[in-house]
């Protein structure tokens, strides 16, 4: 079984790259991720929950990034053990293209997928669909991570552009007097009556 | 084996609750699916909330304030279904869908409601539903069918939300044709094409990646319904997704084929009956 995407994204190769190898961008890829921890620089492990239908299995899994030349291209290998339910095995490669003057990136996946034990045996007719939703999963939700990042640092950042008119004419607001007000009461307070 | 409690609630807000208070729980309709899926150890909830007891959620009816709608209680047996004399007289379809489901144990056990929950990919009455345009209402809410299902064993509903059943529009005329999975007797594919007084729906079960409306047919349907109008179309493989019993290419192709077959038994009806 061999699936593959492709997906624009809005941000620059170098960007794309940090975030696929942040284990909490990584984490937030996998939909039932109930644990993801860092062995080494490389390798990760996890507890995930597959729920599909009435099959809902957990299982503990191994995430190892293999071929990594940055920040092109790097292949991330999975491996799950699922107790009686059986175990899975899959790799993705992934690889990142400089758009619009870099501007943009372009991210081509392609992933295999291999499932073995009673999953396997009872399941094979919903395994081709399964893998290929998961897949295609991982990849919409690095996309929306990626987003989520980019606004907060937009939100981050905004405040060191418009630093000169903030110091210009700083804005007290109206609860920040309130709690000034009340802090400093509260300090009289006990300063009256521990003295 | 796996411990579990089991309840029976008297209402349906009891069994809403339940759900609500244990994220592990499950609700239980005809269990054709969660029990065998509990049986290969593949699911192990902590409770099982049995819906039987429930018998508003058993009602088949004549909505007459709704435009003559059919209402199709969510713990409506597939046997039930088949064998009742209103179904067959307004949605002939319907009944014969129920009819052609699995084996006659699974037809007195298994149900509309678990079926549609569950929207096993391949399953036959999320065809019927999406084809015939049906409202799934919930303990708090009416879905169209166009909402209700998402993709692989996907739906619209809460975790903690019930089906209580189907509304289908009455004066529909509509045909389920299936290719069966000998085994199993799920469609390999299986078309529902239905015929609306807004149009034409043609929903494709089987295909692998959860219930697909066939838009280009329903198009080329509506400005003329007989096969001939298909000429030329064809499902692309990339929709659907193989196994062992048959690849995408075949299950994409047999879609084609069924479809057509099912527009001409409708079309050759049509000569007899004018449609109300």
């Amino acid at each position: 079984m061999n699936y593959q995407g492709t997906q624009l994204l809005p941000h620059p190769a170098e960007r794309v790259w940090q975030a696929l190898l942040d284990p909490q961008v990584l984490s937030g890829c996998i939909a039932g991720c109930e644990q993801f921890e860092r062995v080494d620089d490389n390798h990760y492990k996890s507890t995930v929950k597959i729920s599909i239908g009435p099959v809902s299995a957990r299982f503990s899994s191994t995430v190892a990034l293999a071929d990594v030349v940055a920040p092109q291209r790097c292949t991330l290998q999975f491996a799950g053990q699922g107790g009686v339910a059986g175990f899975g095995k899959g790799a993705a490669q992934v690889q990142l293209l400089p758009q619009d003057g870099g501007a943009s990136t372009r991210l081509d996946w392609s992933a295999e997928a291999h499932v073995g034990g009673r999953l396997a045996q009872i399941g094979s007719r919903l395994i081709e669909a399964t893998v290929r939703k998961m897949s295609e999963d991982f990849f919409l939700r690095f996309a929306a991570q990626l987003a989520k990042l980019a606004q907060h640092e937009a939100v981050a950042t905004m405040p060191t552009a418009e630093a000169p008119a903030v110091r210009a004419r700083p804005p007290v607001k109206a609860w920040a007097r309130a709690v000034a007000v009340a802090l400093a009461g509260g300090m009289v307070y006990w300063l009256c009556f521990k003295g | 084996m796996n411990s579990f409690e089991y309840r029976r609630p008297t209402r349906v807000a009891e069994a809403v609750q339940w759900l609500r208070d244990d994220p592990e729980a499950k609700l239980l309709a005809g269990g054709q699916s969660l029990l065998a899926a509990m049986k290969l150890r593949f699911a192990a909830p902590t409770l099982l909330i049995d819906l039987q007891g429930l018998h508003e959620l058993n009602e088949l009816t004549v909505l007459r304030e709704d435009g003559e709608a059919l209402w199709i209680g969510a713990m409506c047996s597939h046997a039930k279904v088949a064998a009742s004399p209103l179904v067959r007289e307004r949605l002939p379809m319907l009944a014969a869908l129920a009819h052609g489901i699995g084996d006659q144990q699974v037809r007195n056990r298994g149900t509309l409601g678990g079926s549609i929950a569950n929207a096993d990919p391949a399953a036959c009455w999320p065809a019927g539903v999406l084809a015939l345009n049906g409202t799934v209402c919930t303990d708090r809410r009416e879905i169209p069918a166009d909402d209700f299902f998402t993709g692989l064993f996907g739906t619209a509903l809460e975790p903690d939300e019930l089906v209580c059943g189907v509304r289908f529009p009455a004066l529909v005329q509509a045909h389920y044709l299936k290719f069966e999975q000998p085994a199993s007797r799920f469609a390999l594919t299986g078309v529902a094409v239905a015929r609306h007084a807004s149009g034409v729906r043609v929903a494709v079960t089987g295909l692998g990646n959860g219930i697909w409306r066939w838009t280009e047919a329903e198009q080329a349907l509506a400005s003329q319904f007989i096969a001939g109008a298909l000429l030329g179309l064809q499902v692309d493989p990339a929709q659907a997704s193989g196994d062992i019993h048959a690849s995408a290419e075949y299950r994409a192709h047999l879609a084609g084929v069924l479809t057509r077959r099912a527009v001409q038994h409708l079309a050759s009806q049509h000569l007899f009956s004018i449609p109300r």
